[in-house]
């Protein structure tokens, strides 16, 4: 505990964790000053694409009028019933952009529904829609879970509603380069110790080596979790103080890899979870690079090239729950099924283990340069 | 009465690529004292330390401190190494530094004041590293070094940087220390200060250590004015001392115990002896015995 707390008071005293953590609360409180007002904006720019699909369909809808004209009613019902389909689903579209506009969240809801039922029917008549049956089969699923939960629908990329908002925050913080940050912020006091040659004071005093490098890594894990929390408390505390008020936000539905759902509360628990055994791993990670390799600019460069390549291959769909490091895109690993992978977080386990022996047994060989 | 062995090396070696540092090195110190590790820049005083203090590994060899390997981290507890500064972090205070060897020693808070009043560096122990001169970081390494009051003490250039009055005060320290039966084992260039606190050297000369007693290797002599120069460079000639004469003094080459003879045979010559000094070579001519006249 006593090497901890020295770790820590160099970490403190070296400014930077302090810099990272105060840039952190900056960051959040920006993302959801740009939110807050870019509320009226999401309701205009989704007007907007109600009345595109409108245009688009009312423009189907007078060219078969045309043709009516000219082949006279009677003699075609399918185009008569074509042009019905397409008004009733334009009528639809009106009652929809007339509900967001009122701010109706639940009507419009229902009325969006009610609109991608139509819209797959004309799409089913050999007409046009902006959105493919998919598409709007997914809106639908999502509507339904929507208003059996009561919520209104939210922009996922600018929302103030604290799930959804902590979701966002999360996804731009806990990727590659939130933690590429954090890991060289954190650890850069603990591996400059070998260049600058204070660790010797260190190994000159009565410190078993397993001690040292586990006290070192514990104040690694415990910085970070602080900067984790901090993450997590201060998203929720703005979202939840100034954004929107409503009883059951966590029970926000958000669609799976596999397209079935979760919870915004399982996603943000899964998240908390998966993230703390990821920055576990990682620090372990950095700590045995620490005492292999010993110099702070070699170290960095690993670590840069390790998390570079290990973005390549998650973008590229290497990516699984039971394997630890698919954790450094947080957001993407936990969103890949609907249940937590339990044998990931053991493979977290069994590794940082594994990194910690090896730095133990690195450390008892004491050379530097 | 069993005797523990303060410092035993056993055929240490440490190479650094093709150059062999350290060469089978053997060295066994069972009594307590200060010694002195002297050897030019660059001849391996800071590895040979270092291997001892398990700071760096030796290639082979056997290393045991009061009676326990190196290797045991638990023997650091009764030993200490005052490290050269670049070990201080410069951006911590004095304080952190000693609050930290305490806390790794179990030692109370108090032992924190108390150490640095006794190195004198009460008045600077908030301020940061980073702001020290050369001096105070030596006070610093001093007090870390000795919190932990020491059976043995390593000291790598402890006397490198002090002022006058900051030499005198690690005289005072080394000292006290051997009074209070630690064991010191320091490295250091200035040969005149060796030569203030002890006359047990160590030269590490081509990686190997030879070990001396500079009092068995003393030579005494006294510079004598008399009254009559000629007749007393006859005298002691006939005597049988060997002598050199130098602007109407005679040096003679006299062991303290034969001195009082000395004396008696000039004053039998009816010769008045107008003044005495004494001059005892020191390690520097040790040192250029060992080493060559040095430029």
């Amino acid at each position: 505990m006593k090497i901890i707390q020295f770790e820590w008071k160099k970490l403190w005293k070296s400014k930077a964790f302090i810099a990272i953590l105060l840039i952190t609360i900056a960051l959040i409180a920006g993302l959801f000053t740009r939110n807050y007002f870019y509320q009226d904006i999401v309701k205009t720019q989704k007007m907007e694409m109600f009345r595109e699909h409108s245009l688009n369909v009312i423009s189907q809808v007078d060219a078969d009028r045309d043709t009516l004209e000219e082949i006279g009613e009677g003699v075609d019902p399918i185009l008569e019933e074509n042009v019905e389909l397409g008004l009733s689903l334009y009528r639809k579209l009106q009652e929809l952009r007339a509900a967001v506009d009122a701010g109706e969240d639940l009507s419009a809801l229902q009325l969006e529904n009610e609109a991608y039922e139509l819209a797959m029917q004309y799409l089913s008549k050999d007409k046009r829609y902006p959105l493919t049956e998919i598409e709007m089969q997914d809106e639908v699923k999502l509507n339904e879970e929507l208003l059996q939960k009561e919520l209104p629908k939210e922009d996922l990329q600018a929302s103030i509603q604290p799930a959804v908002f902590m979701k966002q925050v999360m996804q731009l913080l806990f990727n590659t380069f939130g933690f590429f940050i954090l890991v060289v912020i954190i650890g850069t006091p603990i591996v400059k110790e070998f260049d600058d040659h204070t660790i010797k004071l260190t190994y000159g005093l009565p410190i078993s080596s397993h001690r040292l490098v586990l006290s070192k890594w514990l104040s690694m894990v415990l910085s970070g979790a602080i900067w984790f929390g901090l993450v997590l408390l201060a998203a929720y505390a703005v979202s939840t103080v100034l954004g929107k008020d409503l009883a059951n936000p966590f029970e926000y539905p958000l669609y799976t890899e596999q397209m079935t759902f979760i919870t915004m509360g399982e996603y943000v628990t899964q998240s908390i979870f998966f993230g703390l055994f990821y920055l576990i791993l990682l620090m372990s990670f950095f700590i045995f690079l620490s005492f292999l390799l010993k110099s702070t600019l070699v170290v960095h460069i690993v670590l840069l090239i390790l998390f570079v390549v290990n973005f390549i291959m998650t973008s590229n769909g290497v990516i699984h729950p039971i394997i630890p490091w698919s954790y450094q895109e947080l957001g993407q690993a936990v969103i890949l099924s609907e249940t937590a992978s339990w044998i990931g977080a053991v493979l977290s386990l069994v590794l940082t283990s594994i990194l910690l022996l090896f730095a133990i047994l690195t450390s008892k060989r004491r050379e530097y340069r | 009465m069993i005797i523990i062995t303060v410092l035993d090396l056993q055929q240490v070696n440490k190479k650094y690529k093709n150059q062999q540092v350290i060469n089978n090195v053997d060295l066994r110190l069972d009594k307590p004292g200060i010694w002195a590790l002297v050897g030019p820049n660059g001849v391996g005083k800071t590895t040979l330390l270092n291997c001892i203090c398990n700071i760096i590994p030796t290639n082979s060899g056997k290393i045991e401190l009061l009676g326990v390997s190196n290797k045991e981290y638990k023997v650091f507890q009764q030993i200490s190494y005052l490290q050269d500064n670049t070990v201080l972090f410069h951006y911590l205070t004095g304080y952190d530094h000693l609050k930290y060897v305490c806390d790794i020693h179990k030692l109370p808070k108090s032992r924190i004041k108390e150490v640095a009043e006794y190195v004198g560096m009460e008045s600077y122990l908030g301020k940061k590293v980073g702001d020290y001169s050369l001096g105070m970081k030596q006070h610093l390494l001093v007090a870390v070094a000795i919190v932990n009051k020491p059976k043995l003490l390593f000291m790598d250039e402890p006397l490198t940087g002090l002022d006058p009055s900051s030499a005198i005060l690690m005289r005072k320290i080394l000292l006290d220390l051997e009074r209070q039966g630690t064991t010191i084992i320091l490295s250091s260039h200035n040969l005149a200060e060796i030569d203030r606190v002890t006359n047990q050297i160590i030269f590490l000369k081509d990686g190997k250590l030879i070990e001396i007693d500079r009092t068995e290797h003393v030579e005494t002599h006294y510079h004598f004015k008399l009254s009559n120069y000629e007749l007393g460079i006859k005298v002691l000639n006939d005597s049988g001392y060997s002598i050199q004469t130098e602007d109407k003094v005679i040096k003679v080459d006299v062991k303290e115990e034969a001195l009082d003879q000395c004396i008696q045979q000039i004053q039998n010559s009816g010769i008045a002896i107008l003044d005495i000094q004494k001059e005892v070579s020191g390690s520097e001519k040790l040192y250029e015995e060992y080493f060559g006249k040095q430029d």
